[in-house]
């Protein structure tokens, strides 16, 4: 009784937050409250008994998601210079009414029919933990999560690497920048938080190592290790450390694509022996669950890592800005 | 009885969050709180997601679903970081915070919600 | 229910109470340095409790030590931040006569 009531409040301020966050009138409180959000939904992923998703929504939605939201608001907020082009804009504050009622009527819509569709849910069965269970045994992991993100449906997990990658690409094409050599260096923090990350640092690594090694049989796994190795490295540079910057050209590009190339060299070699992609040998299931595992932590974190990182002022940019000044 | 209730708790609450954040899709025009709510249309299709899972799991929630999520996470955040990306340079080249051609590239206006 | 159990309960509950002083603490402090002072000691005191009634409930050595890790951390980031913001509101303090 007490555990329902829990869950009812929780909503409550699930609904209450996300409302805010959309609906607030000022932009940094909005994204603030968001990352809120993303903490009461960590509560609420542990409170339905998954675990791995409430770390992993506790790495990457409350803290790289509030850092990318940060560093982007900082940026639009901004003066800047304005567009040469003065055309004749027409200052409309607002949309339209009629635009306004629209998405209102859409938006309530779609929730009637999801509702319906929720209510219509209730009633059915299924799913398919039974299965994974039963195949347990064969997967060369002891842990159900990770047996079906890296064996089960490994395929998945490649395409999913592969849409990092892409993201990654994204960014850096919008750039015009190739590594991270080609942005202008961390500026220098205080003391205090210089003295903290370095301290922290290992500890960051550790919790990786750990979380990574504890995939194996209980919740953790090369996602949420790699998040924690991607916000180690976002870290380290806004402390001002200089080693991310100095990163070879070719190491980086090694560690953006190292998960997805793990993937394809062992599902082709598979597909060679087997005749099937993807099928682990079950001998040697476990160490190659444990390869895939550790390219794909390095790759995560250097990707996520970089989607924030990529984002920083360019060489370029502010030798610009300095002759500008001049 | 008691988890059919808590399925329903969750479940309703994840598409009160898919319809908010769908609305705001549609009618805000700052580009950040569109991503935004793009995001919390995310979580809420997660949360659907995982109560279905968490009634048909017995210790434990159904691990496909998990999984799923768990991959959809880290896919989510990276589109956020290009949406991001985007939205800067939009910013960038034009002066604009929103897509609306129309609105005029003013200091003031990039306050606006 | 044994001892230690009920010992843990007070504990966790001394750390809820520590917690809620915090959170009023932050709503209405007037401004943003005894804000700031609200955040952190009441939360670090409220998380050690919170700390030390998981660790008398579970009796055992590997998870009093992440316990205490994960206390020692949080306390490091949170004096850390508390400084970052401090140092910045003082920052903007200064800067703002200048512009006058």
């Amino acid at each position: 009784m007490t555990g329902i009531l829990f869950d009812m409040a929780l909503c409550a301020a699930l609904i209450l937050t996300g409302w805010r966050v959309l609906h607030s009138s000022d932009h940094f409180q909005a994204v603030v409250l968001f990352i809120t959000f993303g903490l009461i939904l960590a509560l609420a992923w542990v409170r339905l008994e998954a675990p791995d998703i409430a770390i992993a929504e506790a790495a990457v939605g409350a803290s790289l998601a509030g850092v990318m939201l940060l560093d982007a608001l900082r940026v639009m907020r901004s003066a800047g210079k304005e567009h040469e082009q003065e055309r004749r804009w027409t200052n409309v504050a607002r949309l339209p009414s009629f635009h306004l009622f629209f998405s209102f009527i859409a938006a309530v819509v779609v929730l009637v029919l999801l509702i319906c569709a929720v209510l219509e849910l209730s009633g059915r069965q299924g799913g398919l933990a039974d299965l994974v269970h039963a195949e347990l045994e064969s997967s060369g992991t002891k842990h159900p999560v990770t047996a079906v993100l890296l064996n089960f449906r490994g395929y998945d997990t490649w395409i999913e690497l592969g849409v990092l990658l892409l993201a990654v690409l994204g960014i850096l094409t919008i750039r015009e920048c190739s590594d991270l050599r080609s942005l202008a260096p961390p500026v220098a923090s205080t003391i205090v938080f210089e003295t903290l990350v370095r301290g922290i640092m290992p500890l960051v690594l550790l919790v990786s190592g750990y979380l990574l090694w504890r995939g194996g049989f209980a919740p953790g796994g090369a996602f949420q290790a790699g998040v924690v190795l991607g916000a180690g490295c976002i870290l380290l540079w806004m402390a001002g450390h200089r080693s991310l910057a100095m990163l070879g050209d070719a190491t980086w590009r090694i560690l953006l694509i190292l998960g997805f190339l793990a993937f394809l060299a062992l599902g082709s070699s598979s597909l060679l022996h087997t005749g099937v992609f993807l099928a682990y040998d079950r001998q040697y299931a476990s160490l190659q669950i444990f390869l895939l595992e550790s390219a794909a932590t390095l790759s995560i974190g250097t990707t996520l890592a970089g989607l924030v990182l990529a984002l920083q002022p360019l060489k370029k940019d502010l030798s610009q800005a300095n002759r500008d000044v001049r | 009885m008691t988890e059919l209730d808590s399925f329903l708790v969750y479940a309703l609450t994840a598409v009160t969050l898919f319809a908010l954040g769908l609305h705001s899709l549609l009618s805000r025009r700052h580009l950040l709180r569109k991503i935004m709510g793009l995001n919390i249309m995310s979580a809420g299709a997660f949360l659907l997601f995982i109560s279905v899972a968490h009634r048909n799991g017995k210790e434990f929630a159904d691990p496909v679903p998990q999984a799923m999520v768990i991959t959809g996470i880290v896919v989510s955040i990276s589109a956020t970081g290009f949406a991001l990306a985007l939205a800067r340079r939009i910013r960038k080249k034009t002066g604009l915070t929103s897509l609306d051609y129309r609105e005029k590239p003013s200091p003031e206006n990039h306050n606006r919600p | 229910m044994t001892i230690w159990d009920i010992f843990s309960i007070l504990f966790c509950l001394a750390g809820g109470v520590f917690f809620l002083a915090g959170v009023v603490g932050m709503l209405r402090f007037p401004d943003a340095m005894s804000r700031l002072h609200a955040l952190t000691k009441a939360d670090n005191l409220g998380l050690g409790f919170i700390v030390f009634g998981l660790c008398l409930r579970s009796l055992a050595v590997p998870v009093i030590i992440k316990l205490l890790l994960i206390w020692l951390t949080v306390m490091l980031a949170s004096s850390t931040a508390c400084y970052l913001v401090g140092n910045y509101i003082l920052q903007k303090a200064e800067d703002r006569p200048k512009e006058n």
